[in-house]
């Protein structure tokens, strides 16, 4: 058998992924799961409880308020994250706009900076009395925005912040999406519906938007994934903790807290595997709704 | 930027692009700088981490006497405070590169209590402090948080007594015009009275106090005679003294006749707070003192420190917050050696003594408080013998009950505070103790409910993992 | 009513169209400064003095301005160590998840073979996992491994990239098969095929995800903070969140920190800017 054969090429390729893959993700994985069927404490003490952490979970109000928070975020996040970043692709498309590639590196720019750095950064432009974002709406609402305001100390203004520095990430991440798609389609079909006599935002409805719709998925799902795996923004920001009545708690952190602050791995990996659960569902409910798993779209 | 532009257009004509070979270049590259100067790697004899740079700077200071005395060489580590609990509790679980020794958070220390006793990752001191003397140097108050079932884990590194540090330069006017000294501020009652009359028509808050949280809520119940677990490891703090006191605090923070006021607890808002006199007293445990001296040293002379004002005349003037112990670990090798490198460190007074003088922290050792470095007049204090101070208060501070799940605890009666505050100012009080009364009831019935949920260790099937070979 | 309507096209058509486009760059123009705010912020923060920090939200006076932050950034900590060893760390993952992941998606695309769909369908599901759920047994496993409280534990864990294997393959989808049979008609061996033929072809792809990977280990921040033990390994991240804590009130000198961390970054996207948007968008427009 040679090795360089086309039979045999693929499984070749695939091996030092597939190796890497099954050692450090798949039986670490295999491992959690155990885990989850089991409450750990200290070096070496595990006992086995059945379902008990799933039971449990079930009934735990924290928990609960996790996944609230989590929801919470994922929903404003899209519902401000998609529209927002595609008007702003829609805009930027416009023929003979002056300092376009500025523009779009200006918007792009945020990303560069990473979610660690940036909520470094936020720390201090969240900070009451002199922080920038204070300032910035201080100045706009000329003064009835008090400069005092505590954003990261307050449990209603903590989840509009984090929605605020997500934002800031990645609305410009999005957007370079958008405006790749947006190049993407025909022009010949926006010059048939312009003879038609289609409006712009008919124009924006049966051109655009179909032409676009794939991205439109893609930038979702990928968005919804990594909003429930939220956890160094708000645990960074609100310095290692849930935030004032909780109101930071994500289901990553909750978990994260379980494992390495209370020490208990078992239930954390039931968190884990529940989330997991979640995660599935969700985009397996986006991709189904969106018609991304119909036969034609595959592969 | 011609030579960038060069460069860039060089890299383009490559036939992948320029990013996998520049980046390719960089890994040999910085491999190469790496392997010129490699990490210093030795097996210390000892292995400390500790996560305060505070502490891990005076110790750096005070380790090479310890390794030439004993002939051994021993490793502080500095672990950021965020990572050093998930560290520890990986490598307790994984029974890898578990330290000799560990400084652990006051609250935070027991969770590496749970489980059965006999597998906690640190060592029962109670033989090596008995037969050190130790046992009597430390109040004994002290030794409680550290203590479950009866075994020593930790050695206490402080003992945090709390007072009010306060702007003396405008405070003083002001109880001049009540006639009055801050001697006379000895109970709630009256400092409450003279902060409405007096201070708050000026425009100015008494006190900062943080109500997002519970920490400043905790030191009124610990003096209180409160606590949140009793020595039986029971849930109390849903107790009618919880609600009473909560109900006696609220009102300090929220609604019109509120005497403190918060900006933040921590960092620039904090010190600017106080700067500009926006409130005239922060409660300040030894060890926030320094950070004020650091801070502002622009308020030098103007800062004095009094006593907490007792709930009744005659009662407790003093209560604490924060705090550090010391534990051994069971996979230490040489326990011994251990122990003495803890009272290198803990009960040496010439170390203690400099340490005092750059932390303002009280230690644990009562022998050391009577060294010229606790007695010395400090100007920035208007002259207050600072380490008298607090040395005074050290045996009066209240006993905390260790518990696993006592950060838990806290949690769920910080989000109680946080709650009950924004519920006052937004609805008024009306209603507000069966809010308090019921808000606490559940978070307790929710720690109970997480304590049930735990087998007991020492029946199920707990799986030994081997000690590993050092 | 339709000829009204043309007419209005044909005389004011162009002023209106005119007059959109500069409202919707007025828009774009005040929607950019909120974004760059920040950044800026963060550019004068580093070069102002502690006295400063507070008096100007931005720049202060140009002769107020100072670079000492900077100098207090290298002398009270290693801080040209951490960037060493995160440009190791960094590097070396990326280069090697490149080859990884391109080799793993031209596989996927170009290949038909027994449980390709599987393979496929365990990718999308393990795309989903949250990290932390791996933390522990990872932890352990390292140690198994002696990798803890190394560089190769960063980086080892850290090779599988599954969302580059996806962006290769969606690439490589594009790939004409004409031109792979003939590279095997000439005699190339399937692996000169991928190198000569396919690589050069996903070469927008490459930029792209060069850059994210980079990214994304560039960032990474929990996992290292739980493998690593010993400062001299640390990484930017988890020195300059150590730097939080110890130079609590140091505010200069950490942003004159987190400014140097994000600038490699920076220099990277401007050197691959053409490749990037392009390679970026390939799978997702396609997929």
């Amino acid at each position: 058998m040679k090795l360089n054969a086309p039979k045999v090429a693929p499984y070749v390729f695939l091996t030092p992924f597939a190796v890497i893959f099954s050692v450090f993700i798949a039986w670490p994985l295999f491992r959690s799961l155990l885990l989850s069927f089991t409450i750990t404490s200290g070096p070496g003490a595990q006992v086995f409880v059945g379902t008990a952490n799933y039971r449990f979970l079930l009934q735990d109000p924290d928990f609960w308020i996790a996944v609230r928070n989590t929801f919470t975020f994922v929903l404003f996040s899209l519902l401000i994250q998609v529209p927002l970043s595609l008007g702003l692709a829609l805009f930027l498309n416009r023929k003979g706009l002056w300092m376009r590639n500025t523009l779009r590196f200006a918007f792009f720019s945020p990303h560069l900076m990473g979610l660690v750095f940036a909520s470094i950064l936020f720390t201090l432009l969240f900070a009451p009395r002199f922080g920038l974002v204070n300032e910035g709406l201080h100045t706009i609402t000329f003064g009835r925005w008090s400069m005092d305001t505590r954003w990261l100390s307050e449990a209603r203004r903590v989840m509009p912040a984090l929605v605020m520095v997500n934002l800031w990430l990645y609305v410009g991440y999005s957007m370079i999406y958008f405006l790749a798609a947006l190049q993407g389609v025909d022009p010949q079909l926006y010059e048939a519906a312009r003879v038609d006599g289609a409006g712009p935002l008919a124009r924006f409805l049966n051109v655009t938007l179909p032409g676009i719709r794939h991205v439109v998925i893609f930038v979702v799902v990928i968005s919804t994934i990594g909003g429930f795996q939220l956890f160094e923004l708000p645990w960074l920001l609100l310095s290692n903790t849930p935030g004032p009545e909780k109101s930071g708690l994500t289901i990553v952190m909750y978990l994260y807290q379980n494992g390495f602050v209370s020490g208990d791995l078992g239930y954390a990996s039931a968190i884990g595997w529940t989330l997991l659960f979640l995660v599935f569902c969700v985009s397996a409910l986006q991709l189904k709704l969106s018609g991304a798993l119909r036969k034609e779209n595959m592969a | 930027m011609k030579c960038f532009q060069r460069l860039r257009d060089g890299l383009s004509d490559l036939p992948m692009g320029p990013a996998p070979l520049l980046v390719f270049v960089l890994a040999l590259l910085s491999a190469g700088l790496l392997s010129l100067s490699p990490p210093e790697r030795r097996e210390a004899d000892l292995v400390f981490w500790t996560f305060s740079p505070d502490h891990h700077n005076a110790y750096l200071r005070v380790v090479p006497a310890f390794e030439e005395a004993h002939g051994v060489s021993a490793d502080v580590l500095l672990v950021h405070g965020t990572a050093i609990n998930q560290r520890l509790s990986s490598a307790f679980w994984a029974q890898a590169n578990v330290p000799d020794m560990v400084e652990v958070e006051i609250t935070q220390s027991g969770q590496f209590f749970r489980g059965p006793i006999d597998q906690v990752g640190f060592r029962d001191l109670r033989p090596w402090l008995e037969t050190s003397g130790m046992l009597e140097r430390i109040p004994a108050n002290r030794l409680a948080p550290y203590t479950h079932q009866g075994r020593i884990f930790g050695i206490p590194h402080d003992v945090h007594p709390m007072m009010l540090a306060y702007r003396a330069d405008l405070l003083d006017p002001l109880l001049e015009q009540a006639g009055l000294t801050v001697d006379d501020l000895d109970t709630w009652d009256a400092y409450i009275a003279f902060a409405r009359e007096y201070v708050r028509p000026t425009g100015r808050y008494m006190l900062q106090l943080e109500d997002a949280a519970g920490y400043n809520f905790e030191p009124f119940l610990y003096q209180a005679g409160g606590d949140f677990f009793n020595a039986e490891g029971e849930v109390v703090f849903d107790h009618e003294l919880t609600v009473q006191i909560l109900m006696w605090w609220l009102p300090l923070v929220a609604g019109e006749d509120a005497i403190a006021v918060n900006f933040g607890s921590w960092g620039a808002p904090f010190f600017r707070g106080l700067e500009e006199g926006d409130y005239l007293m922060v409660v300040a445990p030894d060890w926030r003192t320094a950070g004020i001296e650091r801070n502002l040293p622009q308020l030098s002379g103007k800062m004095r420190l009094m006593p907490l004002p007792a709930f009744s005349p005659g009662e407790r003037r003093t209560s604490t917050w924060g705090g550090t112990m010391l534990g051994i670990t069971t996979a230490t090798p040489d326990p011994d050696l251990a122990f003495a490198f803890a009272m290198h460190l803990y009960a040496d007074l010439d170390i203690l003594e400099e340490k005092f003088r750059t932390t303002n922290i009280l230690p644990a050792d009562r022998t050391a408080w009577g060294r010229p470095a606790f007695q010395a007049e400090r100007p920035y204090w208007q002259g207050q013998r600072l380490g008298a101070e607090f040395a005074a208060l050290a045996d009066e501070i209240p006993v905390q009950v260790g518990h696993p799940f006592l950060q838990l605890a806290k949690d769920q009666v910080g989000n109680v505070v946080a709650a009950s505050v924004a519920r006052w100012r937004r609805q008024g009080p009306d209603g507000m103790e069966e809010f308090v009364r019921q808000r606490l009831y559940e978070a307790a019935e929710y720690v109970r409910l997480q304590l049930r949920r735990m087998p007991d260790w020492n029946a199920g099937r707990v799986v030994e993992i081997q000690e590993v070979q050092p | 009513m339709k000829k009204k309507s043309m007419m209005r096209t044909a005389s004011g058509g162009f002023d209106r169209q005119a007059w959109t486009t500069v409202v919707i760059w007025l828009t774009l123009v005040s929607v950019a400064l909120i974004f760059l705010a920040p950044l800026v912020y963060l550019v004068a923060a580093s070069v102002k003095t502690m006295e400063d920090f507070h008096r100007y939200s931005f720049f202060p006076p140009i002769d107020r301005m100072t670079l000492s932050n900077f100098a207090s950034l290298f002398s009270q900590m290693d801080f040209g160590r951490f960037l060493l060893n995160s440009l190791f760390v960094t590097c070396t993952t990326v280069t090697l998840q490149l080859l990884m992941a391109s080799l793993g998606g031209y596989a996927l695309a170009c290949y038909r073979f027994r449980g390709q769909q599987g393979l496929m369908l365990l990718l999308l599901v393990s795309m989903m996992i949250p990290a932390p759920v791996m933390l522990a047994p990872l932890y352990e496993l390292l140690f198994h491994l002696r990798l803890i409280d190394t560089h190769a534990g960063l980086i080892v864990p850290g090779l599988v990239n599954v969302l580059g294997v996806f962006l290769f393959r969606q690439a490589m989808l594009n790939i004409p098969m004409d031109l792979v049979h003939a590279g095997r008609v000439d005699g190339a061996g399937e692996f000169g095929i991928y190198w000569h033929v396919a690589l050069p072809v996903v070469r927008p792809t490459i930029g792209a995800f060069t850059l994210i990977a980079f990214m994304g280990s560039w960032n990474s921040f929990l996992w290292p903070q739980v493998v690593l033990q010993s400062n001299e390994l640390f990484t930017l991240p988890i020195a300059l969140n150590q730097l939080v804590g110890l130079y609590n009130d140091d505010y200069g000198a950490l942003m004159a920190g987190t400014l140097l961390a994000v600038l490699p970054v920076v220099l990277l996207f401007f050197l691959l800017q053409r490749e990037f948007i392009s390679g970026l968008t390939e799978g997702a427009v396609k997929g």
